[in-house]
């Protein structure tokens, strides 16, 4: 029995990203040995993600020429990779429908090219036999699909209203920026942040973020003095697009008072917050005339 | 029966309009850009509204600003908006949350 990884990109704000997205879903509704894979999950190198995505073939589906899921994919050591590149399958002209249509056909065909093929000589996977566990990456990961988007919360964090994200690591926080906010914002091409050493109170802000589509501060979700920064997002901004909860993380605190956690909702009262939001988001677009 | 004002009805937990948070605008600055209204065109969230004879902005919806946010202010080419503290705000907020 061939298991096969596909992996939509992480663009699901742009038409292309979305499209992938779409027919990773399908392809897995309608057959079982399909797993989605998840470009955040692989930045993250979960252990579960990373055996799926060694011990399978992999087809990248990736929506714009960024081809960050195949890269993804590449870094990570999948061999037997093959990708679907959806802009050269479809016209960005056509509906959104149709398009997801077309490259679905691709997808199928891939598929059954190689079955029919006796499935590359068995590898176990050396690379990381982890500790008993389920399996899907899913399992930290929860997510809601509203329209277009489909915006992910990863279990045992806490979120702020400004969609900000606190994680506990000991006595220190890991804070970064939602994968909601990633999304509303689009692509982020600048990050500004603050020194280490200052201290900062919730709801203050803290260095800057610039996307395509706006500027907007960093609202710090937790009181506390900054004692590292991701210096890689000097670099490369669009980690925060590409991996929110992971590798796109934006300051690390030592925490004043961790009774503010309080304050912060959990992950399934967050998801239901952003669904919300998200929908009001896609009123406002289809009212107003949004963006194109 | 749509749940689109979910959002701004309350935050962290708290009434919306206990929360005094919203852009306060200072009318010996404010000149409306001259008819341009940059804070207006910057906010994505119903905050303002523009009045003309003569041009100023006004804040129509305070309850739509997202608090804590501040990111109009620095649009502003006559530096004539300001926010409250956020840490009294946050105190604010606290408190509420305390008497449940
Ligand atoms: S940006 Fe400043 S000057 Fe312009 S309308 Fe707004 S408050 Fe008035
Ligand atoms: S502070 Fe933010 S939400 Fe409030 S009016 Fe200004 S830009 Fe809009």
């Amino acid at each position: 029995m061939v298991k096969l990884y596909v992996l939509p990109c992480a663009g699901y704000d742009r038409p292309g990203g979305a499209i992938t997205r779409a027919v990773a879903e399908r392809i897995a509704a309608e057959d079982e040995e399909v797993t989605i894979g998840s470009v955040a999950s692989l930045s993250a190198e979960r252990p579960g993600e990373m055996r799926s995505l060694l011990s399978s073939p992999v087809i990248v589906i990736d929506g714009c020429s960024m081809n960050c899921a195949r890269k993804i994919a590449e870094t990570r050591g999948a061999r037997n990779v093959q990708t679907v590149d959806v802009t050269q399958h479809t016209d960005p002209q056509d509906p959104e429908e149709k398009r997801v249509e077309a490259v679905i056909k691709v997808v199928r065909e891939i598929l059954r090219e190689s079955r029919e093929r006796p499935a590359s000589p068995k590898r176990e996977t050396t690379a990381t036999t982890a500790a008993p566990e389920a399996g899907a990456p899913e399992e930290n990961d929860l997510s809601i699909r509203v329209d277009k988007f489909t915006m992910t919360v990863r279990r045992g964090y806490h979120y702020s209203d400004n969609d900000f994200w606190v994680s506990v690591e000991g006595d220190l926080v890991r804070v970064g920026a939602t994968d909601v906010l990633q999304q509303m914002v689009s692509d982020i091409y600048y990050v500004e942040l603050e020194e280490v050493g200052k201290t900062v109170e919730l709801g203050d802000d803290a260095g800057r973020l610039e996307s395509t589509k706006t500027a907007m501060e960093i609202i710090i979700p937790i009181s506390g003095t900054i004692v590292e920064c991701n210096e890689r997002l000097v670099d490369s901004p669009e980690l925060i697009n590409e991996s929110p909860y992971d590798e796109g993380w934006l300051y690390v605190m030592r925490p004043t008072d961790l009774t503010e956690l309080e304050l912060l909702k959990n992950a399934e009262e967050y998801l239901e917050y952003a669904a919300a939001k998200a929908r009001k988001e896609l009123e406002r677009q289809t009212s107003g005339g949004g963006d194109s | 029966m749509t749940s689109e004002s979910e959002p701004e009805k309350t935050f962290m937990g708290v009434d919306r309009t206990k929360i005094p948070w919203w852009p306060r605008i200072d009318y010996d600055r404010c000149d409306g850009c001259g008819g341009e209204y940059d804070c207006l065109k910057f906010c994505p969230h119903h905050v303002y509204r523009p009045l003309e004879n003569p041009t100023r902005i006004e804040v129509e919806n305070p309850y739509n600003c997202v608090v804590f946010c501040k990111a109009c202010q620095k649009m502003c080419p006559q530096d004539a908006i300001s926010f409250p503290e956020k840490s009294e705000i946050l105190r604010l907020i606290k408190a509420e949350r305390a008497r449940g």
